[in-house]
């Protein structure tokens, strides 16, 4: 019986660590976006934000192919990499984390570097996932994060 | 009357007897007002949850009381009542607290107050009836205790408005007195059903059918603001924000375009009324009203105003995914229904907040206003995107069943509207949300209350939980018990099976 609990509670966090590797890369920098404005008055904490791009790297470096099924989430999502998704992953995590790290010399002194980051985190998220995303609702969704964030990426300099 | 009767009638029950106490209250008990109205939405809500809970396992609940010999009053709670009854019952625990908060220093609280619980008692009248005749009884009932909140402010603008509002609600009624009694003559006492009860009468009475069809829509299209039957909604907008959430979210409009889903759907039933050709004529006159209302809308610099256009617009959305024959135009119809009341009734209280704290009543007195009221404007935000058709919020997930419904019955053209009317959207939202987030203020706000902040907290919560749930309803779309899952369950019965 706790042979077969434990066994069951195995494989129950197998899948959440699962589900986990194909959403970290969206999730992470979501959730920095979400505390971005709590930690507003904390500078030091920006030179980390970058580090936001890792999981995506990680994920395309290391994780073994597979996906997630997520009956619950939109229409019935499904989160994975397949071998043309894992190069286009490293590509793109690597651009971000490198275009992050130029971006917190290049706005060191901006006065609206908040926003910056906040719509930076938010582009690199939807980057992410419309990557993993294996169904067209997800794909779609995380496609309109991105556009959305990177208008306010493009509008920062606010000039005519 | 079955032994489980008393819950609907105790559903309709538990605003009408508190609004009747809280007229007789003085003015200066505002706690005990409170008290009553939180209580009676909270009851409320309740006992629906306990409805949705039985429905949901295929029970259903009945009231009936024989007015005349062949001529019942039914109260009955469905799947399709209780997609409409949940959401005027949550969204009216809402209103109540917002209203509270908004009116607290107005004076006739209590007459507000009153008929307030009396429209949302005929909101629940009109989910649950039964039958033609009920569902008329209540429909009449909510355009007259409205006039009173619609006019509450009694200045010469809204008296106007009401004037409008009773010009175009009491013929419309007589219209459907005529309408309720030509059915009453042609086929005796029929309750709604799944499919519709009037198949068998096609042989003889088709044309008799046809025009009884236009009466009925007619009457109801008053209410759900079909073109060129929606002028009293755009000027009814002078009355407070927590009506013009309730107009245009939880009943008045609402209660005129779900007249029209079960006047199709369980009266004639789409499949017969798609054969007697009246869905088309209603699927262009739906279009219309999408494609003028967005139109209007982008013209609108007044806030409010352009919201309300937008409604016209939106909620013939409704209108449309009725008129295509299909189960997943009819899913989409369906999940509309709830989710414009939850994106509808955001925007309209962030423009409440907008007003009662800065003063700001235009959109182009709305430069910068991000910065200063983030909650609000970010809810706002969410309804904007939402009304739109952005994923993940509710929106996307009607017209993605709106359009696939268009696909799938061969109606290519609507798919036309539904995308031209999506940019029309993101015309007259989106440079609103680029005012409020990327522009400077243009100087002062119009009118400050001085506290330095976003707006008073029982304003602001409201909001933010309507928010939440537009985004909810859209993110967990696929989950059991969201709207898209409920829609899901009235398409069985519909359909039969599939």
């Amino acid at each position: 019986m706790a042979v077969a609990d434990a066994a069951a509670s195995g494989a129950l966090i197998a899948a959440a660590s699962g589900a986990l590797t194909w959403l970290a890369p969206a999730l992470v920098p979501l959730a920095a976006m979400l505390l971005l404005p709590a930690l507003r008055r904390l500078n030091g904490l920006r030179l980390l934000l970058p580090l936001a791009a890792l999981p995506a790297l990680g994920v395309a470096l290391f994780a073994t192919p597979g996906a997630v099924d997520l009956p619950w989430l939109f229409l019935g999502a499904r989160f994975g990499l397949d071998g043309t998704g894992r190069i286009f992953l490293l590509f793109t995590a690597a651009l971000w984390l490198a275009g992050g790290v130029h971006a917190l010399g290049y706005l060191h002194d901006d006065p609206r570097r908040n926003s910056f980051w906040l719509f930076w985190c938010a582009a690199m998220a939807g980057n992410f996932g419309l990557v993993l995303a294996q169904d067209a609702a997800s794909f779609y969704v995380f496609f309109a994060l991105m556009s959305f964030a990177s208008y306010g990426l493009v509008v920062h300099s606010r000039t005519p | 009357m079955t032994a489980e009767g008393w819950v609907p009638l105790a559903v309709v029950a538990s605003s009408l007897l508190p609004g009747l106490v809280i007229f007789l209250l003085p003015e200066d008990r505002r706690g005990l007002r409170a008290t009553l109205n939180l209580a009676a939405a909270f009851a409320k809500l309740g006992l629906v949850g306990l409805m949705l809970w039985n429905v949901g396992r295929f029970h259903e609940y009945e009231a009936r009381m024989a007015v005349l010999p062949g001529l019942d009053l039914v109260l009955r709670a469905d799947e399709l009542s209780l997609l409409f009854m949940t959401l005027s019952a949550l969204l009216w625990l809402l209103t109540t607290v917002y209203a509270i908060g908004y009116l607290e220093d107005s004076p006739h609280r209590s007459r507000f107050f009153g008929f307030f619980s009396l429209c949302v008692s005929a909101t629940a009248g009109i989910a649950l009836a039964g039958n033609l005749f009920t569902l008329f009884v209540f429909y009449e009932i909510l355009t007259l205790v409205t006039y009173p909140l619609v006019i509450h402010r009694g200045t010469p603008a809204a008296l106007a408005a009401g004037r409008t509002y009773l010009l175009y609600t009491l013929p419309a009624g007589a219209l459907l007195l005529l309408a309720v009694a030509a059915s009453q003559v042609l086929t005796g006492p029929q309750d709604f059903v799944g499919a519709g009860y009037l198949k068998p009468f096609a042989a003889e009475h088709a044309t008799a059918l046809v025009l009884l069809f236009a009466a009925l829509v007619t009457g109801f299209g008053v209410k759900a603001a079909l073109v060129p039957l929606h002028g009293w909604l755009p000027l009814a907008m002078v009355a407070p924000a927590p009506v013009s959430a309730l107009l245009h979210a939880v009943a008045v409009v609402k209660a005129g375009a779900f007249a029209i889903v079960r006047v199709v759907y369980e009266m004639f039933g789409v499949e017969f009324a798609a054969t007697l050709g009246v869905l088309t004529p209603l699927a262009v006159v739906a279009a219309v009203t999408i494609i003028y209302g967005s139109l209007r809308a982008l013209m609108q610099d007044e806030l409010k105003k352009r919201l309300a256009y937008s409604t016209v617009s939106q909620v013939s959305y409704i209108v449309l995914g009725t008129a295509l024959l299909g189960p997943v135009a009819t899913t989409g119809a369906l999940v509309h229904l709830v989710h414009q009341g939850l994106m509808k009734i955001t925007l309209f209280f962030s423009a409440g907040n907008y007003a009662e704290t800065l003063g700001v009543h235009h959109v182009s007195e709305m430069d910068g206003i991000g910065r200063r009221m983030p909650w609000t404007t970010a809810a706002f935000t969410v309804g904007a995107l939402g009304m739109i058709g952005v994923p993940p919020v509710a929106g996307f997930v009607s017209k993605l069943y709106l359009g696939a419904g268009a696909a799938l019955a061969g109606q290519w053209w609507a798919i036309g509207v539904l995308a031209v009317s999506s940019l029309l959207n993101a015309m007259y939202f989106l440079p609103v949300l680029h005012r409020a987030w990327f522009r400077p203020p243009n100087g002062p706000w119009p009118h400050e209350d001085g506290r330095g902040r976003d707006a008073r907290p029982m304003l602001l919560l409201p909001v933010l939980l309507t928010a939440l749930f537009s985004l909810g309803v859209g993110v967990l779309a696929a989950m059991p018990w969201s709207p898209l899952d409920w829609a899901y369950l009235i398409i069985r019965r519909e359909y039969g099976g599939g």
